[in-house]
């Protein structure tokens, strides 16, 4: 067909011309529908977490520096674990935290309490040379995510004694009372 | 677009308007991303300065789980029963899995389970989200945040 038209071009001197109306309308349908569907998504980050099912340990014997810790008996079981007690007010909010059996933080959490909490447990996590490897947190069900996931970032940027990142970090739920 | 009187035909050059828009078309079909659908962009996550881009985008599987502040799934905008949810999830997740693998009931899920949860919901529902989906194998979490504040009020 084209190279009849195009002998009839040669003849007649006629030049196709495309309907270029048709097109845009199609075109411009497709515009509006990526216009009308397009919305950027927020950048947002992640924790990421290996968490195998937990299983709730108590904090065997205080917090202690590693020269004690060498002295004493052989390791009970749990021991290398330090438990974080996490209570909640009735609005959400942290009420107080436990790291241990030493109270450490009372009343909301503001942003100077997270730096309080993360130079706690890098001097634990170095005095104690290698006493702990785990951290298991015990929360309040009351207890906001915001809040608990600020603790949670806390605690997974804990390296252990030998230096490797901390990768035994668990929760579990407190019985509400 | 005859316009009476001499009968003069006005035929404007279509062919630029036409380029520009199929730029704009091609610029809009790059950028548009359907992964977000299955992301609830009313919810408020929260804010950990921390947290990180995602890495690992295209290695491997994900499933998005969004929690409502009631503590609620909702997936592609439905309210949906966590239980059979994770049920079908886990299903499709192990036939990723080879056979001695997926025979093991034990055996860790190879899927990473996103949680975009609000910043109010309680701990309690959440947990609930995470016990569920370690009954179930799956062992990777990855816990969303904005790292700064967000500007929408």
């Amino acid at each position: 067909m084209s190279s009849r038209r195009r002998r009839r071009r040669k003849k007649g001197g006629e030049e196709v011309k495309l309907n270029m109306a048709a097109m845009l309308d199609m075109a411009f349908q497709l515009l509006t529908f990526f216009i009308m569907t397009f919305r950027p998504s927020p950048i947002e980050g992640q924790i990421a977490l290996n968490l195998p099912p937990p299983i709730a340990v108590t904090q065997m014997r205080p917090i202690q520096p590693s020269d004690q810790a060498k002295s004493d008996g052989p390791s009970l079981p749990g021991f290398g674990t330090l438990v974080i007690t996490v209570k909640a007010s009735d609005n959400g909010e942290l009420q107080s935290l436990v790291l241990g059996e030493r109270p450490l933080l009372r009343g909301a959490l503001r942003p100077g309490d997270v730096n309080a909490l993360d130079r706690e447990l890098q001097n634990i996590f170095t005095l104690s040379g290698g006493t702990f490897d785990a951290i298991q947190l015990h929360v309040d069900p009351k207890l906001n995510y915001s809040t608990f996931l600020a603790l949670m970032d806390v605690c997974a940027r804990q390296k252990t004694a030998d230096g490797k990142k901390l990768e035994k970090l668990s929760f579990i739920e407190l019985k509400s009372q | 677009m005859s316009h009476g009187g001499d009968g003069n035909t006005a035929e404007p050059d279509l062919t630029p308007m036409l380029d520009m828009v199929f730029q704009l078309i091609t610029f809009f079909m790059l950028v548009i991303n359907f992964k977000s659908a299955s992301m609830d962009l009313s919810l408020k996550l929260p804010v950990v300065g921390s947290a990180r881009p995602v890495e690992n985008e295209g290695i491997e599987d994900f499933l998005v789980l969004n929690v409502n502040k009631t503590g609620e799934l909702v997936i592609y905008n439905q309210v949906t029963p966590l239980e059979s949810y994770l049920n079908s999830e886990a299903r499709v997740s192990r036939r990723k899995l080879s056979a001695a693998e997926a025979s093991d009931p034990n055996v860790e899920l190879p899927t990473t389970i996103v949680i975009r949860a609000d910043k109010a919901v309680k701990f309690k529902d959440l947990n609930r989200v995470f016990t569920e989906c370690q009954k179930r194998g799956f062992r990777k979490f990855s816990l969303k945040a904005f790292n700064m504040e967000d500007p929408e009020p």
